[in-house]
């Protein structure tokens, strides 16, 4: 009789584990996911589109106040009854299309649903952070209960003004403040028209393509090849390499960008030259797991559960089943290696921040009812990826890109800029070839108050496309007081 | 209740009319209707409770009735499996008239008598294998019925009784490596197996078919914050089966997660007493039999819950004493009366006792 007493308190400290572990994980999955499960499209307890709403929904605005988002009301026939009555839509900028805010702000349509801001910030823009206080006033005392206004981080005048650069390429661009994470600008071509969904969504031009685009990223992963370098290889700094046009690592045949001899060349010439040889012994020598290590510090393969943003996991497929063709060319940036905008951003951003990788944050601020604020942007470091010293290191790298390397394009006169090109090949077929994608990613290096982010999608070169239109948005941020 | 059954615990009592309280709350709010019917089972249930709480503690010789027990809860289990009807894809129910029962519920409180009554005895192990066969037809029967979540209670029952009253290892650790092996065979026979976990492990990217109903539950759930939306103001209706097996997330969507965690803390409460009734036994049939009926309520509980937060995938059980069903709460009330009858057959011991030392104090004093 003892032992089986002595098994039933066993038992029971068992059980009691068993709801442990029940309590933790609702309370874990509630703090972490439960804004994101009520932000779900599929969620009906928040739709527009109806006649009286119960809650009218706040503004979306940019940081200077420029209205991007409304609810207006107009006057309707009901198609049953054939009566007049008032419903309720979502009104946009009406340069929505053209400066492209269409992508941050979103849309939210009785038949699309919702998405961008609209969906991820739909709890403050319903009101349904107010507290109950609050919940019981606006019931009790107003006509009509409003939900809050919510500012974003994004310039309308910096997006006009990119947006306008890009013309109708396609492509997306990114502008950062690596102290904070601000979004300063996110741009997103083609784009649609919010105010009307329905006609001018077309192929994939609903597609975010700064947080959901996924792209091979060419020589501008060469900045993390070089971190890894950095930390696990003593002296790199000092290790020569001689370029003659193209390098031969056992099997596998590295061609430098039509086929440049670059010479002998240290870690940072080879940077600025962007010379693949170079680097492809450097992946090779480092091996998968000590890539894979890096690129996992710099958030690869993680599923980003940012609080203001969706972002899609950028992918750095090593294992070790990996060959080593493979390897080197996931080195280089091509391979199976894809990312996004938005988080190269972050990478240029971490360079600048002395190695730490801010949190990217959207949401300005949320203001209630007498412009009462109940919520403010708080910067936060998502990762602290390198020292701050291999982070200075890398800088110099691509400062001298920018100088004298294949960045030239970027400079600007009295600004220091630091960056790094990027030349992204795309299998084309035996008949056409299908032109890469332009990249530069860079920040101001003598006051980092801005990371940039630009890819043109089968624009080219990165040195020829993408780097002069980082430099005029630079410049407008500059002059804009960024 | 402290003149009609001395020694019974009081808390549980509570803590039961707690739950039901909130049952009844939530369902009178979702359809009128059935949270009547509820009050109705849960008077039913009452007197079962009684009859329950009679039975375990009046009855002292339980070996005659084992083989009554094994034989009824086959044939019961048979004849649900040839007769059934299947309601919402894996559950099998079975309708007499009016009213629509689930057998396994009840199969759950006579497999716990017999293994309270096989294993109060030390044995031979060889001489358990009559009921070690019972209960594994009686699993593979219920899980050929697609009650999942009651196979999971049956094992649960067997494997942590047995331990208690043998700790023998090698059985213990035999029917866990068989119950695998057998897991992972029924995974690959059968389809809706497969659904269960796929829609477990990613509700959303199937939200439209496979992955509505936990999807729509979670995002209920978060839709209700720490203090819910309001009973009435929600919409949880879009969740599928939010009567019964889903009512914990029409709570805390209307109630709020507050008072989710506060079912939840009832639940170990009622954990706790009935371990502490089952630790408080003088033999080990009550001991084992008051364990098995506090197994039975938290291993359900913790189940249903699990899989409407995504925990664990769902096995289509019911919360014991909130969800709508008759059957679910007969049979809960059932498990109430046999906790409350072991306490009260402690109770009486403790006082016969006292009553036997001070009569011989009596005596003494009479020199």
């Amino acid at each position: 009789m003892k032992r089986i007493r002595r098994n039933i308190k066993g038992a029971l400290l068992l059980l009691m584990s068993l709801f442990l572990l029940l309590v933790v994980y609702f309370c874990y999955v509630l703090f972490f996911y439960g804004d994101r499960w009520f932000s779900n499209v599929y969620n009906s307890r928040v739709s527009i589109g109806r006649e009286h709403m119960e809650i009218v929904p706040g503004d979306i605005l940019d940081r200077n106040k420029v209205i991007l988002a409304t609810t207006k009301s107009e006057l309707r026939v009901d198609p049953k009854t054939g009566e007049q009555r008032e419903y309720y839509f979502r009104s946009y900028h009406p340069s929505a299309k053209d400066i492209d805010i269409s992508h941050v702000v979103g849309y939210h349509d009785s038949k699309f649903g919702r998405s961008g801001a609209e969906a991820f910030y739909v709890r403050y823009l319903m009101g349904y952070n107010n507290s109950l206080l609050e919940k019981i006033y606006q019931k009790a005392f107003l006509p009509q209960e409003r939900g809050n206004d919510v500012y974003l981080t994004i310039d309308y005048e910096l997006q006009k003004f990119i947006s306008k650069e890009l013309k109708n390429r396609k492509g997306s661009v990114v502008v950062l403040n690596p102290k904070t994470g601000e979004i300063l600008a996110m741009v997103s071509k083609p784009s649609f028209d919010p105010n009307n969904v329905g006609k001018t969504a077309k192929e994939d031009n609903l597609i975010n393509r700064a947080t959901q685009g996924l792209y091979p990223p060419g020589s501008i992963f060469k900045i993390i090849t070089a971190a890894a370098a950095l930390e696990n290889i003593d002296d790199v700094e000092e290790q020569l390499f001689e370029c003659t046009g193209f390098t031969q690592i056992e099997e596998i045949r590295v061609p430098c960008y039509e086929g440049n001899a670059h010479g002998v060349v240290d870690i940072k010439n080879a940077m600025a030259v962007s010379c693949n040889g170079f680097f492809a012994h450097l992946g090779k020598n480092l091996g998968w797991k000590k890539m894979l290590k890096i690129g996992e510090k710099f958030g690869f393969n993680y599923d980003f559960l940012f609080s203001d943003i969706r972002l899609l996991p950028s992918q750095l497929p090593l294992n070790s089943r990996i060959g080593k063709e493979e390897l080197v060319w996931d080195a280089l940036g091509q391979g199976k290696v894809l990312v996004t905008p938005l988080h190269m951003a972050m990478v240029a951003a971490t360079i600048a921040n002395n190695g730490v990788m801010m949190e990217p944050k959207l949401l300005y601020k949320v203001v209630g009812r007498n412009e009462h604020i109940q919520k403010s942007l708080k910067p936060r470091a998502f990762k602290s990826v390198l020292s701050a010293e291999n982070a200075r290191l890398i800088q110099a790298m691509m400062e001298l890109t920018v100088t004298e390397g294949t960045g030239k394009n970027a400079s600007i006169k009295g600004m220091k800029i630091a960056g790094k090109t990027g030349t992204a090949e795309i299998k084309g077929t035996k008949e056409s070839k299908i032109n890469p994608h332009a990249w530069f990613i860079g920040f101001t290096s003598d006051n980092p108050t801005l990371a940039i982010a630009v890819i043109v999608e089968n624009g080219g070169t990165g040195g020829a496309v993408a780097a002069p239109l980082a430099k005029k948005i630079i410049q407008k941020s500059r002059e804009m007081g960024y | 209740m402290k003149y009609v059954f001395p020694g019974s615990d009081l808390y549980l009592m509570i803590l039961i009319d707690a739950l039901a309280l909130i049952g009844f709350i939530i369902l009178q709010r979702l359809n009128p209707s059935m949270g009547l019917k509820q009050i109705e089972w849960f008077g039913l249930g009452s007197c079962i409770f009684v009859i329950m709480t009679l039975l375990t503690s009046r009855i002292k010789k339980w070996d005659y009735f084992y083989y009554p027990l094994i034989i009824s809860g086959g044939v019961i289990l048979l004849v649900a499996l040839v007769f059934g009807k299947e309601v919402g894809g894996a559950r099998n129910w079975f309708s007499i008239g009016r009213y629509t029962i689930q057998p396994s519920e009840f199969v759950k409180l006579i497999i716990i008598f017999v293994l309270a009554i096989e294993l109060k005895e030390q044995r031979h192990r060889k001489e358990r294998i009559p009921t070690i066969l019972f209960v594994a037809v009686s699993i593979m029967l219920v899980v050929l019925q697609k009650d999942l979540g009651a196979a999971f209670i049956y094992f649960c029952l067997f494997i942590l009784l047995y331990y208690i009253a043998t700790s023998d290892w090698l059985i213990t650790i035999l029917s866990l490596g068989a119950t695998v092996i057998g897991s992972i065979i029924s995974y690959n026979i059968f389809s809706h197996i497969k659904v269960r976990i796929e829609a477990w492990r990613d509700p959303w990217a199937n939200i439209q078919d496979k992955g509505y109903q936990i999807a729509q539950s979670l995002i209920a759930i978060g839709s209700g914050g720490l203090m819910g939306l309001g009973l009435g103001l929600g919409s949880p209706q879009v969740i599928p089966a939010s009567k019964t097996d889903f009512i914990f997330a029409a709570i805390c969507e209307e109630m709020g997660i507050l008072v989710g965690l506060a079912v939840i803390g009832f639940y170990i409460l009622i954990m706790v007493k009935g371990v502490m009734i089952s630790l408080n036994a003088s033999n080990a049939f009550d001991a084992l039999l008051s364990m098995g009926a506090t197994i039975a309520l938290t291993i359900q509980s913790f189940i249903i819950i699990g899989g409407v937060i995504k925990l664990v995938p769902l096995t289509g059980v019911t919360m014991p004493f909130v969800s709508y069903g008759g059957s679910s709460m007969l049979a809960s009330m059932g498990l109430l009366g046999i906790l409350q009858g072991i306490a009260v057959k402690e109770n009486r011991n403790v006082s016969d006792e006292e009553d036997m030392a001070e009569g011989v104090e009596d005596e003494e004093e009479v020199d």
